[in-house]
Formats: structure tokens, C-alpha cells, sequence
């Protein structure tokens, strides 16, 4: 069976390009000369076409592209360009272009005024603080090598305030603790004379050496804790003059000296105080003891 | 190890390398300008009578319109078919304005006859053809002579060149059709030239 070929009227270039007029088909013929008046023209429009492509070819390959300085000058222009874009974004106008809608509204000086102040109040606030980061960030780190050093000279028990910080603090501790040790100290003095007036055991008293009521030693480097001591000496004179008016026995006074000299124990610099807990132990013993 | 990650640019299409151009990409911007400096300078010297000078200056425009206004290509196209528009529409303000087509028409018709006398004993130059047929070319109407340039110099596709521009299929095949017929009517002094091919 003969193939049939169907072509698209405006095939002819193709034709032209691929085919001579006596290389045509039948039907190839007859298509070609629905278009173009003989063998003749034909022949005349395809040695056209292939000349003009071939002129085509040849001038693709003399033509040089053009020159080096106008590529510069368009990669010049091309780079000022975006990085314009990437300037503006970084920029205040940048940052403002981001709100550009409301440069149509009335309320956009109200917003440019309002980041103006709060810029303008946000350096003032920076601008007042008394040092700069940097020195905060310094002094902290001086805090801290000063509490690891402390903590490291007592064994890492306790923790050591800052020198500016020292007194103040010291003397709160003070006077807590002159509270802490005063009233129960007076309280358990109070309990025990009232148990010695019920025992009756008033009979010759001899005055107790004053050595027994001595304030001890380590209370008088310590300035801070003179109330402590003139507190306790303060009890031990009016329990010598309570036993002489109640007629205690010696053993009973030299009892009352012990519970004295562990009441001085008050009188003790302040690191060295023992806790009222403590104290309530010992004179518990005491009272057992007896 | 940069290089490693970064992309072939001579391997992208042009609608890729278009996208990173216009996102800032200077590489691809570059590879854009390679690949289509050297044919829209072929087209504009065609256009603007050989005129390098001129034709330089108008790739150099249709570039900076692709620098300033990347928007301007609809990226559902074929960038190649949007520049080639963009030239075209350039080489319409320019015969408009300057009335180039007027002037070069009469021009041609008295040169083409000095020619077809003067060069008929070396008609087999191809460098005279090939004036020929640029003078020739020149007495074309702008559209015609587009067409004709867009798809012999530049290889574009029917499709490629009714996009670019803005006209049907059919109208393309027909001008192209008569330019060739209208070519191998005025080219016949070169007879002896084009018809040595293998017939």
C-alpha cells in the first residue's frame, strides 16, 4: 500500500531545506506547487533560503560579542542596584519603607515621632546608668572570684560577702543574734532561781569570785558584740546578789557560776556563738547534773 | 566547597538563570548576558544597517531595562522570546523616531541596482550577497523583516516568534513565506551563486 503523506500547507520551508524540487514525492510536488508557480520558483526560493542560512551560520562566527567595557559597566550598574536593595534595607529608611502604607495615612508622623522619642528615651536610659556593661559585667566577675576564694579558705562552708557589704550585714547578724541569745538566756536564768527558791536552799552564802563571772577573752577583741557582754555580765551580777538575798549555798552558787560562765559564752565573738539551742543543752545537762 | 553547592550557570535554562538574575544573583546575571549579548547584537546590526556602534548601545539598553525593571518579564514565558520583544520594540521607537525606514528605503532601491550591474561578474561572493541581501532586507517593513531575522539569524521557533510579536502562527508562516519569495525575486543577480547547491 502506498504511504500517505499529509503536510501542513505552511510546510513548504521545511521541504525547501530538505528537498530539490525533482527529490520530491507526488504529493510532495503537488503540495509545493499550490504554493509557488513552477519547478522553477521553487528552485529560486530553496537556493535562497540556504543561502541565507549559510549567510546566517558564516556571520554567527565573525561577529565577535560586544565589548569587554560594556559588560563591566552593565555588571557595575547591576551590582549598584541590589546592593542599593540590601542598603536600604538595613537602614532606618529600610525600616520605615516597611510601614511605607502609612506615609498615604494621616497617622504616619505620629509613628515617626513616636520611634524618634522612644529612641531619643532609650539612649537617655542607657546614656544615665552609672557604668557601662562591661564594667557591670566585670564587677560581677570580681563577686564572684572573691565568694569561690572565701569558700575556699573555709573549707566551702560559709560564704563571704562583699567588703562594701560587710557591715552592715554584720551588725543585723549582731543584734539577732544579742536578741536571740538574750531573752532565752534571761528566760533560762528566770526558770532557774525560780527552781532554786523552791528547793529552799538558803543557807550561808559565801560572795563568788569574781574570776567566775569574768567576761572571756575572745569577747573583747570584738566591739560588735559588747552588748552581749555587758548583757551577760549584767545576769551574773544580779544572780550573785538574787543567791545572797536567798542565802544559796556555795555548790549551789558555783552551780550558778557554770550556768553563768555558759551564759558569758554570749560574750563570744559572733562567728563563735553558740546557738541558743546549744545553750538550752548545756543548761539542761547542768540541771541534770545537779 | 562553595563552588561545590553552586549551580552549572551554563547548564541552568534561561528562565532559571533570569530568576536568580533578578533575585540578585550577579553570576547568573553574567551568564545571562553571555548567552544573549552576542545574538541581539547580531539582530540589532541587521536592523540598524550594520551599525555595531548603534547596535552595541541598544543591547546595552535592552540589558539595563532587564537591570532596573526585572518585573517587566512574565516568568510564565520564554525570557528568550521577552528580550527579543524588548529589541524589537526598540528598533520600532527607533525607525518611528528617527524615520530610518523612509530614508534607508530609497537608499536601497538606488544601491540594489548598482549592485545587481556592478557585482554581476562576482556574483558568486558571498560577501556580496550578503550586502544584497541586507539591503534588500532593508526595504522590508520593520515586521516583515523581524520575522525574517528572528528566524533565520536567530533560530526561533513559528510559536517563539508569534509571542514575541504578538501575532498568530499563521501570520508568521505567511510572512515568512513572502520575504523569501520577495528575496528570490531580487536576488536573482546571484543566481549562479545560490543555485550551485546540490540539485
Amino acid at each position: 500500500m502506498k504511504k500517505q503523506h499529509i503536510y501542513d500547507p505552511e510546510d513548504l520551508e521545511s521541504l525547501m531545506i530538505n528537498k530539490s524540487f525533482d527529490e520530491l514525492l507526488e504529493a510532495e510536488r503537488v503540495f509545493a506547487l499550490r504554493h509557488v508557480d513552477g519547478a522553477h520558483a521553487y528552485t529560486a526560493m530553496r537556493s535562497t533560503l540556504l543561502a541565507v542560512l549559510a549567510q546566517a551560520k558564516a556571520t554567527h562566527q565573525d561577529v565577535t560579542p560586544p565589548s569587554a567595557q560594556r559588560k563591566s559597566a552593565l555588571l557595575d550598574a547591576y551590582r549598584a542596584k541590589h546592593t542599593a536593595k540590601k542598603r536600604l534595607l538595613f537602614s532606618l529608611n529600610g525600616f520605615t519603607a516597611l510601614f511605607s502604607n502609612l506615609r498615604e495615612n494621616q497617622s504616619y508622623p505620629v509613628f515617626a515621632f513616636t520611634i524618634v522619642v522612644l529612641l531619643v528615651v532609650g539612649v537617655w536610659w542607657v546614656a544615665s546608668d552609672d557604668l557601662a556593661p562591661a564594667q557591670r559585667m566585670a564587677q560581677m566577675s570580681d563577686r564572684e572570684t572573691l565568694q569561690e576564694s572565701a569558700m575556699r579558705e573555709d573549707g566551702g562552708s560559709t560564704e563571704v560577702p562583699l567588703r562594701e557589704d560587710l557591715s552592715a550585714p554584720l551588725e543585723e547578724n549582731t543584734s539577732a543574734l544579742n536578741k536571740d541569745n538574750e531573752s532565752p538566756a534571761t528566760l533560762e536564768t528566770e526558770n532557774f532561781e525560780a527552781n532554786y527558791e523552791d528547793a529552799d536552799l538558803a543557807e550561808d552564802i559565801q560572795a563568788p569570785s569574781t574570776d567566775l563571772f569574768s567576761v572571756a577573752p575572745a569577747a573583747e577583741s570584738q566591739d560588735k558584740t559588747s552588748r552581749s557582754v555587758s548583757a551577760a555580765e549584767q545576769l551574773s551580777t544580779e544572780s550573785k546578789s538574787r543567791a545572797t538575798s536567798l542565802n544559796l549555798s556555795s555548790n549551789s552558787v558555783k552551780e550558778m557560776d557554770h550556768v553563768v560562765t555558759s551564759l558569758s559564752i554570749v560574750a563570744m565573738p559572733a562567728e563563735r556563738l553558740m546557738s541558743v539551742s546549744t545553750m538550752r543543752a548545756v543548761l539542761g545537762e547542768m540541771t541534770s547534773a545537779e | 566547597m562553595r563552588a561545590f553547592f553552586q549551580p552549572k550557570y551554563k547548564q541552568l535554562s534561561d528562565e532559571d538563570l533570569a530568576k536568580r538574575s533578578a533575585s540578585g544573583d550577579e553570576r547568573a546575571f553574567a551568564a545571562l548576558y553571555d548567552r544573549f549579548s552576542k545574538p541581539l547584537l547580531l539582530y540589532f546590526m541587521k536592523m540598524l544597517r550594520n551599525d555595531r556602534e548603534l547596535a552595541e548601545d541598544q543591547v546595552q539598553d535592552v540589558f539595563m531595562k532587564w537591570v532596573n525593571k526585572p518585573e517587566l518579564y512574565d516568568t510564565t514565558r520564554s525570557f528568550k522570546t521577552w528580550i527579543f520583544s524588548v529589541a524589537h520594540n526598540q528598533c520600532k521607537n527607533i525607525y518611528r523616531h528617527e524615520a530610518v525606514v523612509d530614508s534607508a528605503s530609497s537608499t536601497i532601491a538606488l544601491d540594489l541596482t548598482v549592485i545587481d550591474f556592478a557585482h554581476s561578474e562576482r556574483s558568486h561572493d558571498l560577501d556580496a550577497f550578503q550586502s544584497a541581501l541586507t539591503r534588500v532586507l532593508g526595504e522590508l517593513d520593520l515586521d516583515r523583516k523581524t520575522t525574517f531575522l528572528l528566524r533565520y539569524e536567530q533560530e526561533l521557533s513559528i510559536k517563539e516568534i508569534s509571542d514575541c510579536m504578538q501575532c498568530s502562527e499563521g501570520t508568521v508562516k505567511s510572512r515568512l513565506f513572502y520575504t523569501l519569495k520577495l528575496l528570490s525575486e531580487r536576488l536573482g543577480a546571484y543566481k549562479n551563486l545560490l543555485f550551485t547547491d546540490k540539485q
